[in-house]
């Protein structure tokens, strides 16, 4: 997708985002303003359709003719969309793997399995003791420092709870 | 002199000095590797900060900033790519020295000037912090919401490529924080009866979310293209200059400190314009001139000062006013709200002591990176040779441990990495992420004054017209947003490389 035509599907997703975001102040948000006197509606609409103009002008000057500066950075390529997706889906699948995992084996087992597998299914890491190092090794650090160091609760697992 | 003596044992406690060398290293190391963003080392460390006692904390972070400011002279000079943007200008003469054999003598003049660059504005910020606390101790709710409006105003303005886009990042930020319960009226806003809501994003999950997410899809994709910068150095050792060469570039350094503060002290510029306009005024007035880009010495001292004076520089309109210059600093007064410290005038008042363990605890920072890096820089380079790809993965784990740390809660997670997949969407859009930040932070705030204001003056918008200050800062915030869009109209014309668009990267 070229870059004009980006700027006019973020252009037209804020747009429609601002509108939606209006009629839910306008539905939700009662109107305690009497007079002069700014309510709660009052900033969250006023921002809602502060927005709704930046984004026609988004949309408009992705119709304008880009001066050359601008040309320029239109022609730099983003990356390709496979290699976009793949690390999208990678990262978005780590974090909530990562989450769910630790909600239901805990802290420790969830860091190890999450970090070998981002080496090895993310990444393609083969080497088996590096895996091993690193899943381990980062595990056992994170765990020292937060846990007896800083004193923050890492979680237990729901469905295997290791001791400590 | 009473306040100083009791804030001295409080930073010389060993688990603060601890948290500042820590913060410090860390900073250092992410500022090193280029790809990696001081930003993210601090969006990194700020969950960490939440269960250490206030001092801990902000030395932490601050220890993180300034370390992040020095580590990127070290790329720099080494592989003569920058590992922050504010080292930019390091390399044009950093990089020449350290291939015709003087590398140790680049990195070691590289950071004694750091350090000096950065003692030298704190002693300025000092001064000044108290002077611009003394006169804006009276401003009511007015001026500070005309304030706080110029603050938002120049990130959305100076600091962008864009304007059209810094603003409706700016508005996306302000908007997203009027989620939750309205602070004067006490009614829920957008949280369609979810409790989990109630008490609206929380800063924390979304300075995460929208610095490391972005970055860690973004380091993936740089490996996977092949683009990726791996810092490879072999043998090095830090060396100090001679007396001579310090003697001989007195002045260079000198001006560079007092130009990296004064443009530190103004929201919206930092350490890659310091640095270059600093690079640039030395050059202009050096006899050698020919020999810049060629492995001047000087080069490599002017812009090291001055990107490191900005730290003092961006603290001042930070501590004073409660503005943050840049997504660091923006970081940063996050970081002091979540432990009740609000900077602005009231801290001097009320936190006086805080304020001088803040700069006890930058002088804390400076000496251990001083040390760290003539004493610890062969570890450190070691250390660099981690593949950043490998590290991303790490620093997911990092992120989500420390989301969750906020408040024991896997729900907070989820929203980051909502968060964080709308972050990188948005930075595709070219749409950038320190105006979102400084919404955010400085959303309700903004809010808040501007409708204590009118409650005061009875819905009567005299308030603000009355009030000199405040129609001051109105005027300038007008007048940063014509100036950008001429800039931005004439720049388009000429085709000026734009050094501004740096900064949101750093």
């Amino acid at each position: 997708m070229t870059q004009q035509g980006r700027d006019r599907l973020a252009g037209s997703i804020l747009l429609l985002f601002a509108g939606l975001w209006c009629w839910g102040v306008m539905a939700t948000i009662p109107d305690m303003g009497g007079g002069a006197r700014v309510g709660p509606r009052g900033f969250p609409l006023a921002l809602g359709v502060l927005l709704a103009a930046l984004s026609v002008l988004l949309i408009a000057s992705s119709f304008m003719k880009p001066h050359k500066e601008a040309a320029d950075e239109l022609k730099s390529d983003g990356p390709p969309l496979g290699t976009e997706l793949w690390a999208i889906l990678s990262t978005l699948g780590l974090l909530v793997g990562y989450t769910a995992l630790m909600w239901a084996t805990g802290f420790l087992v969830a860091t190890i399995v999450i970090v070998a597998v981002g080496l090895v299914l993310v990444l393609g890491k083969r080497d088996w003791v590096f895996v091993g190092a690193m899943s381990f090794g980062t595990a056992l650090t994170v765990f020292i420092t937060f846990n007896k160091i800083l004193g923050v609760y890492l979680p237990h697992g729901a469905w295997v709870d290791l001791w400590f | 002199m009473d306040t100083f003596l009791s804030a001295l044992p409080l930073v010389a406690d060993p688990s603060v000095l601890l948290a500042i060398v820590v913060g410090s290293i860390i900073g250092l190391i992410f500022g090193s590797i280029p790809g990696l963003t001081y930003s993210l080392a601090l969006a990194v460390v700020l969950p960490m900060t939440f269960k250490l006692g206030t001092t801990a904390a902000v030395g932490m972070l601050l220890g993180t900033y300034i370390g992040g400011m020095t580590g990127g002279s070290v790329a720099a000079i080494l592989i003569g790519i920058p590992g922050t943007p504010s080292a930019a200008a390091t390399v044009l003469d950093g990089y020449p020295l350290a291939r015709s054999g003087k590398a140790g003598l680049a990195l070691g003049t590289a950071v004694l000037v750091s350090v000096f660059g950065g003692l030298f504005s704190l002693a300025v910020m000092i001064v000044s912090v108290d002077f611009v606390a003394r006169l804006a101790i009276k401003f009511g709710p007015a001026e500070l919401f005309a304030l706080v409006l110029f603050g938002l105003s120049t990130i959305c303005g100076l600091a962008e490529k864009s304007l059209l886009r810094g603003l409706i990042a700016g508005v996306i930020g302000l908007l997203v924080m009027t989620v939750g319960l309205d602070v004067i009226d006490g009614v829920p806003r957008m949280t369609f009866g979810s409790t989990a809501f109630l008490q609206g994003v929380d800063l924390l999950v979304a300075m995460v979310g929208l610095f490391a997410v972005p970055q860690i899809m973004q380091t993936l994709i740089d490996w996977r293209r092949g683009h990726e910068i791996r810092l490879d150095a072999g043998d090095v050792r830090s060396e100090m200059p001679s007396f001579r060469d310090l003697g001989k570039n007195f002045w260079v350094i000198v001006r560079s400190a007092a130009l990296g503060t004064g443009i530190g002290a103004i929201p919206g510029t930092g350490g890659p314009i310091a640095a270059f306009l600093a690079y640039d005024q030395t050059r202009r007035f050096s006899k050698n001139r020919a020999n810049f880009g060629k492995g001047e010495l000087a080069g490599v001292i002017a812009p090291e000062t001055a990107n490191n004076s900005v730290t003092g520089g961006a603290m001042i309109p930070l501590l004073s006013l409660g503005i943050p210059g840049d997504p660091a600093t923006a970081i940063i007064l996050g970081g002091l709200l979540i432990h009740g410290l609000t900077p602005g005038p009231l801290l001097f008042m009320e936190h006086k002591l805080e304020v001088y363990t803040i700069y006890l605890t930058i002088v804390v920072a400076y000496l251990a990176i001083l040390a760290f890096q003539y004493f610890g820089i062969k570890i450190f380079v070691r250390v660099l040779r981690v593949p950043p790809h490998i590290l991303a993965i790490i620093i997911a784990v990092l992120c989500a441990v420390g989301t969750f740390a906020i408040r024991n809660s896997f729900f907070d997670i989820y929203v980051m990495t909502t968060i964080g997949l709308i972050g990188y969407l948005l930075m595709r859009a070219r749409i950038p992420v320190t105006p979102i930040i400084l919404g955010l932070v400085l959303g309700p705030t903004l809010e808040r004054e501007f409708r204590t204001a009118l409650i005061l003056s009875d819905g009567n918008f005299d308030i603000f017209y009355q009030s000199t200050p405040a129609m001051f800062f109105f005027a300038l915030t007008i007048l940063i947003i014509a100036f950008h869009f001429i800039g931005q109209t004439r720049a388009k014309r000429a085709h000026v490389p734009n050094a501004e668009a740096s900064i949101d990267a750093g």
